[in-house]
Parts: structure tokens; sequence; C-alpha cells
């Protein structure tokens, strides 16, 4: 078990402080902070969170990795008793930077909302809506959480909100989701017989089974507003099946590019239907198709009615892949997608639910902005929806947008017509910047080597060479401006 | 099933990428009196961009809270027309000169309401009940009964925006005068002990009103939205009705 003790530890700089605790830099492991918890709760629970990785065999374990600030260690007092953790920090490509220069968490606030505001507000450049790179980071994020699902003991997260899963398209769409010392290690689903029970999720079944076989009392686990599971009562904690309740609801916001007020629908009507956007592209045709698998799985993890056939991760990893490749996207680092579960497949595919509907529908042209209706507005800026297209340029563009430029929205999706003239002036301005460098690149090697004094015949024809090129270029300058004076003279 | 979904799609229309959560507006009522000059006003300048790099800089939290932001003397003027902070580049520097008038400022709250909350309806947000915030370091200079008129039609029970206020008093505030100022059920009133300095007071409660801004958009999107009172001394947090 790795543990450390409080005293052995040289602490670093508070970086955050929250309800349940204090984050502090390591000056000694810049890579690691520590989280220090307040007030003198049973902490034993961390040890096992510490180990359970080790239960991961190896795609997975390297999932886990990669995307998850999962805890390294425990740390005690004197006595043994557990009072913080070492988990990893952010990589600093989890984070945006600001016009004003600050850099901050990438968190999925910028991907949930029209992308036309991150660019105003911040500077900041995020695909447009139904993007390869957004379907790329459901991708990877459905790819962790069915890590997290693939061994007997399973762990549920419990607040996958805005601030607690971060993305980056720097190097390919990945994700990184913190916070993971509030996962909960849910109890061995052997014998085989029990996972439909557990998956199912039915709420009491699991809280009863967690009181039966957790070692630990159970504590408090709350997730945010705004990404909060709606088939858990108020005072209650997650479930595994809120964890696919979030994948759900982040594949509709993130694919969806919008703040989707999902929840209080379904808690006030019991019923939902959303629609989400789908722009034109190499796969709109089969996603707009209301059958299209992925509405289908996003409508079974948005349902509350049937809780217990919420789609696992695993479920959503194929699809999304397809989608991801039909989009041209460039797919995330790892190629290697955990198996499901063997008795998941054995079952019969689940038929929709009956609450929830997810509606395909295409993406209108962009309105040209409209000007403010008054003064007063001028808080609620006229947003236009960026052109939709299928444009990879996105994964890996930089996500730093300088301030007041209209984006590469409308480079990268600019239609062929009515631009060829410019677009030969461009090629000949192209050709004419080649062609000049490498005129004076020819110069100066020619003169160097004539000047270092090696293989002095070679140089000197290459010299020649040059002149005899350059006295045909001068001829050719020289008839230009003759063709283009004479009239002018003779007249 | 088909006959659930068709009842489903009559009974409500989908939800769509336009739908928004409703916004919560702040008004920032400054008062800028001749006798904030000098420190008080410097404190208030080097303090009120932190609204911007709070709760701008925060999508989640710029995305549901509105701030206008309000001068008071002799009249009142918004400096700061009701914004979405991401979208504000600076702050304006406020200063100080002239009179106390209360009225000017109540009645010009009131036009502002009215008129951004029709703004707004055209523009698609729905709104929760806009809050008052009232900052002063003196007592009203215009006559008692104007300025209480100007007050009663702010919170006329009729009028169906009347906002939710919350006064700081500090440096010559009266707190009778305070009081009358929110004597409505939900506001509240707070005063700084006599003879604290408004240099040192001014930070902390710009400070705790950046704080409580930031927690009431939470409570927005948990669905009940709740005016979070900064965290002074006895404060309760007042829930906040929608409006229609």
């Amino acid at each position: 078990m790795q543990r450390f003790v409080l005293g052995e530890l040289r602490v670093g700089d508070l970086l955050a402080q929250g309800g349940e605790g204090a984050v502090y830099q390591l000056p000694l492991q810049p890579h690691l902070v520590f989280k220090a918890y307040r007030g003198d709760n049973d902490r034993g629970y961390l040890d096992d969170l510490v180990a359970w990785p080790d239960l991961l065999a190896e795609p997975e374990a390297e999932v886990l990795r990669s995307s998850a600030a999962w805890p390294t260690s425990v740390v005690t007092e004197e006595g043994g008793r557990p009072v913080g953790l070492v988990m990893p920090r952010a990589p600093r490509r989890f984070s945006v930077r600001h016009r004003d220069g600050q850099r901050r968490l990438a968190t999925l606030s910028y991907l949930t909302c029209d992308p036309a505001r991150p660019a105003k507000a911040y500077g900041i450049a995020v695909p447009p809506a139904g993007d390869a790179g957004r379907y790329g980071l459901v991708l990877a994020l459905a790819r962790l959480l069915s890590a997290f699902d693939s061994v007997e003991t399973p762990v549920s997260h419990g607040d996958l909100s805005t601030k607690n899963v971060l993305w980056s398209l720097e190097r390919g769409p990945e994700v990184y989701v913190i916070d993971c010392d509030s996962a909960e290690v849910l109890p061995s689903r052997a014998p085989p017989g029990c996972r439909v029970l557990l998956a199912g999720g039915a709420d009491a079944a699991e809280a009863d089974a967690a009181e039966a076989i957790a070692p630990h009392p159970p504590r408090r686990r709350a997730m945010t507003p705004n990404w909060d599971d709606p088939a858990v009562q108020k005072g209650h904690n997650p479930t595994m099946a809120s964890d696919r309740y979030s994948l759900g609801l982040i594949f509709l916001r993130v694919v969806g590019a919008a703040n989707f007020p999902v929840q209080a629908r379904q808690r006030r009507e019991g019923t939902l239907s959303v629609e989400v956007p789908v722009p034109g592209g190499p796969a709109a045709k089969q996603l707009l198709d209301g059958r299209h698998p992925l509405w289908e799985l996003c409508a079974r993890a948005l349902s509350v009615e049937a809780v217990g056939s919420r789609p696992t991760a695993a479920e959503w990893v194929e699809p999304l892949q397809e989608v991801s490749a039909l989009l041209g996207g460039a797919g995330t680092p790892s190629k290697r997608s955990p198996a499901p579960l063997a008795p998941l497949n054995a079952s019969p595919p689940p038929s929709r639910p009956t609450d929830v509907q997810v509606i395909p529908r295409p993406l209108r042209a962009p309105k040209p902005p409209t000007a403010n209706l008054s003064g007063a507005s001028g808080a609620s800026p006229a947003m236009s929806q960026p052109p939709g297209s299928g444009s990879n340029a996105w994964s890996k563009a930089s996500a730093a947008l300088p301030p007041a430029t209209q984006g590469p929205f409308s480079a990268a999706s600019r239609p062929g017509g009515g631009s060829d003239d410019r677009s030969l002036r461009s090629q000949a301005k192209v050709l004419w910047v080649a062609f000049w460098r490498w005129w004076v690149k020819a110069h100066q090697d020619a003169l160097f080597a004539l000047a270092a004094g090696r293989r002095k015949r070679r140089a000197a024809l290459r010299v020649l060479a040059l002149l005899a090129l350059d006295i045909v270029l001068v001829g050719v300058a020289a008839g230009i401006v003759a063709l283009v004076v004479s009239p002018i003279t003779r007249g | 099933m088909t006959a659930t979904l068709k009842k489903m799609t009559v009974a409500d229309s989908p939800l769509s990428a336009q739908e928004r959560y409703s916004v919560f507006p702040f008004y920032i009522c400054m008062d800028v009196s001749e006798s904030m000059s000098g420190e008080p006003i410097t404190a208030v300048n080097k303090q009120l961009p932190l609204l911007r790099t709070s709760i701008g800089s925060d999508p989640a939290v710029a995305e549901v809270i509105r701030v206008g932001i309000i001068t008071f003397s002799d009249t009142a003027t918004s400096v700061l027309p009701l914004s979405d902070l991401s979208m504000v580049d600076a702050i304006p520097e406020l200063v100080a000169r002239g009179r106390t008038s209360y009225a000017a400022m109540f009645d010009h709250v009131f036009k502002v309401i009215e008129s951004d909350y029709h703004a707004s309806r055209s523009a698609g947000d729905r709104w929760y009940r806009p809050a008052v915030i009232l900052i002063s370091d003196g007592r009203p200079t215009d006559e008692s009964e104007r300025w209480r008129s100007a007050l009663s039609r702010l919170t006329e029970p009729s009028w169906k925006r009347r906002p939710n206020i919350l006064a700081f008093g500090f440096g010559d505030a009266d707190p009778a005068v305070l009081s009358a100022v929110t004597s409505a059920k939900a506001n509240r009133a707070f005063v700084a002990a006599e003879g604290a300095d408004p240099a040192t007071v001014i930070p902390e409660l710009l400070a705790g009103l950046v704080q409580s801004i930031v927690s009431s958009s939470a409570s927005v999107y948990d669905g009940q939205a709740l005016l979070e009172a900064p965290q002074l001394a006895s404060m309760r947090a007042i829930p906040v009705d929608e409006l229609d």
C-alpha cells in the first residue's frame, strides 16, 4: 500500500480550498498535489480507492493513468490515521488561456454553449456543434468510464460535472477527470448472476447491497447542480447508473454545443424530448436518421423511468468511434477500446425508453448577426450559429484564438464557388514566395561555395549557371516592361 | 409506446439548443456623493474589477448572472448597463461628486428594471426576480417625502418586477433609513460598526458580494434561485421567486 506520513511530505503553496479540504502544491513533485481533509471523519475508504487501479488490466490501466487524476497515495498522521491524499495534477494542456493571458482549467462549460460565446468573451476558439472533435471528447470519456466499469468491483465517480471533466484537443480529443477522491468503489458484483441486478442500478437494491457489503459507512456524495441525475432523490448518493446518466448528458451538451436544461424538464414533467442540432457534412445523412444508435443510447442514458437500462459506457465506444471516423476525426491517442463485459452481450438489446426522446435536427444556416435591441440589452450579444461543417481542422487546432478575429470556422468551411479569382491569386503568391526564397538561397550557397575555395571548378560553374539564369530573367522582365511601355510611348 | 411518444410531443415542445437557464439580474447601486471621494472611491475602483475577473471569467457563472452598475449622487446613471460580465471589457472608473439623492436613484432603478426586463424577454431570456444591492455612506439629501414616494413605487407589491433589496451602509449611513429602504419582507439591511474605516469595509463588502453572486449562480442551476447574502455576521439566504 502506498502511504506517506504527513511529516515526511514537503507541502508547498495552497492551490484551492473547498468544503471538504484544501489542495496544496508539492514543490518536490510538481506533477502531483496534496489534498488535506478537514475534520475527523473516518477515511478508511481512501486505501481502497488508492489500491483500486491495481485491479485493472492493461489497456484500461493506461486509460485511467492518462485520463483521470486517480489518487496515488494516502497521507497519514504519525499514528496511521488517514488525513489526505496525493494525486496527479491536471496536465497543462487541459487548460485554456483567456485573452488576459491567464490560464484556467478547461471545464466543459466552454463547450456547452454557442461557440461564438467563448470566442467573443475570452478569445478562445472551440469547434462548432457536431464537430468530429466533440464526438472524440465524448469517446475519450466513454473509454475512461468503461475502464471504471471493467472489473468486478467497479467504481462510480458520482459527479461528472463541468468542473470535474476537463478537455483538450491539443493532441487529439482527450479528457481528464478530476475530483476522483469522491468516487466510490462499489461492492463486488460476483457471483456473476448479480451483475444484471447491480448494473440495473435499482436505487434501493444497490444501496442495500452497499450497506451489506461495503466495509466502510457510506459517506455523503453530492452531485453538482445542472450536472445531477434527476433519478437520485435529494439527499441520496449517486449510483453507478448516475455516471451513465452523466455520460448521456455530456454527450448531448458537448455534441450539441448547448447547456440543455434537461433536469428541470424531467423533474417537472417526467418526460423529455430534446432536439440535437446536426450540421451538414459527411455523416449528416446517417445522423439525421432518428434511429441512429447514438440517439438511442442518449435517450436510454437520460431515462429516469428505466434507470436499469441506461447503457454502459462500453456500449457508447463503437458508435462514437464510427461517427468520429466518418467525420474525419483523428480519434483519441489510445486506439484500443476496453472490451465490454461478456454477460452484457448475452442479454437482448434493451428497448427505447418511453420517457425520453432524442431527435436530430439539421443545424440551421447561420443567421447574420443582428443589432442589439437596445443599449440596455448589451448584455445578450446577438449570437449567430457558426456554419456547420465536418471540419477536422479542429482536432489539432490550438485553443487560443487572437481576439477579434472571425475564427477559422469560416476558413475551414468556405464554399469553393465565388472565390476562384482569390484562390488563383493566392496560389500565384505562394509560388512567387517559394521561388524568391529558392533564388536567394541558391545565390547565397553558390557564393559561399566559391568563397570556401574547395571544389573551385564546380562552384564557379554553379555561379555561372545562376548568372545565366539571372540574365534570362532580366531579359524576360525587360521584355514584359517593353510590352507594357511601348504602346504608351508610341501613343 | 407510440401513444406515449405522441402524447409527449403534444404536451411539451421539444427542448432545443436555444433553450437557456433563466438569468439572475443584479443591480449594484453605488453611492458616489462627495463624501465618497478620496480613499472610499479609490477602494471601490480597486475592487469593482473583481466582478469581471471572478464572475465574468467563469463561463458557468457568467451564463446565468447579469450585472448592472448604477451610480447616484445628484442624479443616477447606469455606468454599466445590465451585462453578461464575460462580454464586458472593463468596469468603468467611478468619480465621486455631488449630494445623495435616493429619489433619483430609486426612480432610475425602476425605469431601468422595466426596460431591461422587456429587452431581455424579447431576446429570449427569462428572469429571476432582480436583486438591488444598495451601497451608501450617507443619508439621503433629498426630502424624506420625495425619496419615500420613489421607494414605494419601486417596492409596490402590485409591480410584478419589484426587486429584492439588500442595503449596505457605512460612514454616515443612517440605519433607520436603510431599514426603511428594506422594510419589505424579503429585504435586508446591513450597517457597518460605527467609526469603521470605509477603506477596510469596502473591500470586505465587495469581495463578499462577489462571493455571494457566485453562490447564487449555483442555486440558479439548482432550479431555485437563492439570493445569497454576503458572508458577514448573522445573515441568511433569501429565497427568490421566478417572474412570469
